[in-house]
């Protein structure tokens, strides 16, 4: 969970403490990187988008709410910010993904792979499957496995209702699941 | 299609499931909220209700094992599968934002300085590299072949003046506003490495068992003797040396085989990024930047608390020391910082307190039965 000194960092860079900012960039830098990486695979893009983001909490400091979750209006603006810089390219816009959290396409990706023994070879599997999920699905995986994130707050971020989220989540578990080989399998 | 979800209500009660059955409780596991917090969080509030959970039946007590492994599984994929962005290049990113908020700009010089310098015990260095970036993940090739590191330590200078820095070997660096240098945290392979961006001064301590390199965009400078000072200026990367000499490769080159650039006093080692070649010339101007070596060059202590000694250590090496401080309470010790290698400070420290260091990957432990 988002420890309590982000907060206080967020208050004093509030304040116009410039090393708090520094904090909280370093705290947070890499996980936007790769949460920006679920949305879009341009690299150049999260990177100028992350700058923006700081600078803009920056000049806004004082405008800002407090907040005790950093990490999640982190997400929250990146998310936004890509969204708009990418919405004519591969970038889901917000009314396609009103459209996709309604329906109820079949989308998980259909992975062949021989027969595994070793946990390493169940970890090599999951890491391709799990890139080879649809976007949208990665990105809850992601939030919800990697950052302890609630599917309360998932909907809230991907603009999704917390139905659509957890049918999201199902089908990424059933594709990434599909091919894993269970420790030790019960009789 | 239909799809299953099992919402905020307890998985199951039941035993002897067929196997699409289990499937389908691990998945249950796996997207109640409760579940993944309990995994995840050190401190959840449902840690009890899923140990009770799983004491009521061996099943649960299997279903849930099977599912935090899943879940620990697809984290690791997560981490090591994931397209990586480099420390260098998100400092770059900070090194932007910082430009933008701070009030005053100042333009980069065109033309930045490397030194090297030596004493007769030391060689003083200083290097300067015009692009910002080290190029840390694109080393290639024999010349930029490092030794795998265990943990590396960034320092970086985010302040307005040269900063004088201590490296563990008893090298001395003064980094310039903006520079960065990292190395492994007990620079105790081999070789000495350190990668450099920014413009640094560097006064490095002799051990010819040891070489010592540093890596940079687009060269590599290996320190040969003790004697020598260097300058490296240019549009790109140069080392210019005052006197003493140091090996200059490109990026690449295989060190042990290739023809360096001895670059030798009052000459100046450029490096070409149009032709990606090394010119070597004259040069006669002043480091000012060697200036913030002759500040603080150590620390004197007399008859101290051991406990400030370990904790000026600390902020000079940026490295973690770790031992019981009621313990040494009652240690007091006369001793000069600075100048020796951080293992030869440790020698004289544990052996004036009868006391005995460690190192690992994490830091240094200091172990003792105290002074009293």
């Amino acid at each position: 969970m988002i420890s309590s000194e982000h907060d206080i960092e967020w208050s004093r860079m509030k304040g116009g403490d410039p090393a708090a900012l520094e904090a909280i960039y370093r705290a947070h830098v890499r996980s936007l990187v790769r949460y920006g990486l679920k949305l879009t695979h341009d690299l150049d893009l999260i990177k100028d988008c992350i700058q923006d983001l700081f600078l803009e909490i920056w000049r806004n400091r004082e405008n800002l709410a407090d907040t005790s979750h950093p990490k999640f209006y982190l997400f929250r603006a990146l998310r936004n910010k890509l969204s708009k810089a990418h919405a004519r390219h591969s970038f889901i816009s917000e009314s396609e993904l009103r459209l996709a959290s309604d329906s109820l396409l079949e989308e998980y990706v259909e992975l062949t792979i021989t027969a595994r023994e070793t946990e390493a070879e169940n970890r090599q599997t999951l890491k391709q499957l799990l890139y080879k999920l649809p976007k949208r699905q990665q990105e809850a995986v992601y939030l919800r496995f990697y950052h302890n994130i609630s599917y309360e707050r998932i909907a809230e971020l991907m603009s999704m209702n917390y139905q659509s989220v957890l049918n999201l989540m199902q089908r990424a578990l059933k594709a990434l699941r599909k091919e894993y080989t269970p420790r030790s399998k019960k009789d | 299609m239909s799809i299953y979800v099992r919402k905020r209500t307890l998985p199951y009660i039941d035993i002897a499931i067929p196997m699409d059955q289990q499937e389908e409780k691990i998945h249950a596991l796996l997207l109640d909220n409760r579940f993944v917090d309990w995994v995840m969080n050190p401190q959840s509030p449902y840690a009890g209700y899923w140990l009770e959970w799983a004491a009521r039946d061996a099943e649960h007590a299997w279903l849930l094992e099977e599912a935090k492994h899943f879940l620990l599984e697809m984290r690791l994929a997560e981490e090591e599968g994931q397209q990586d962005i480099s420390d260098v290049q998100l400092e770059q990113m900070l090194d932007h934002i910082r430009e933008e908020i701070t009030p005053v700009r100042k333009k980069k010089s065109p033309a930045k300085y490397w030194y090297m310098a030596a004493a007769v015990v030391t060689g003083i260095i200083a290097l300067t590299t015009f692009l910002l970036s080290t190029g840390e993940n694109t080393i290639t090739g024999a010349a930029g072949k490092k030794a795998d590191h265990t943990a590396d330590v960034i320092r970086y200078n985010g302040n307005k003046e040269d900063e004088l820095l201590f490296l563990p070997d008893g090298s001395k660096v003064v980094l310039a506003k903006g520079a960065r240098i990292s190395y492994n945290l007990l620079m105790n392979g081999s070789k000495r490495e350190v990668t450099l961006s920014g413009e640094a001064f560097f006064d490095v301590a002799k051990n010819p068992e040891q070489p010592f390199y540093i890596y940079t965009e687009n060269v590599v400078v290996k320190v040969l003797g003790t004697s020598f000072k260097v300058t490296a200026s240019g549009n790109q990367e140069s080392v210019a040396v005052k006197t003493g000499k140091v090996s200059v490769y490109l990026k690449g080159q295989d060190l042990e085989v290739s023809a360096a650039k001895i670059v030798l006093p009052q000459q100046v080692c450029r490096y070409s990024g149009l032709n990606k070649e090394l010119i070597t010339e004259t040069f006669t101007d002043k480091l000012p930047i060697a200036a913030g070596l002759e500040k603080v060059s150590s620390y004197s202590f007399e008859d101290a608390p051991l406990d400030s000694v370990i904790k000026t250590l600390e902020k000079m090496y940026a490295i973690p020391i770790q031992y019981n401080a009621d313990t040494f309470a009652g240690c007091f010790i006369t001793i000069s910082l600075g100048d020796e290698s951080l293992e030869e400070i440790l020698k004289v420290i544990t052996r004036t307190v009868d006391a005995s260091y460690s190192f690992s990957g994490y830091g240094i432990t200091l172990k003792g039965k105290g002074c009293r």
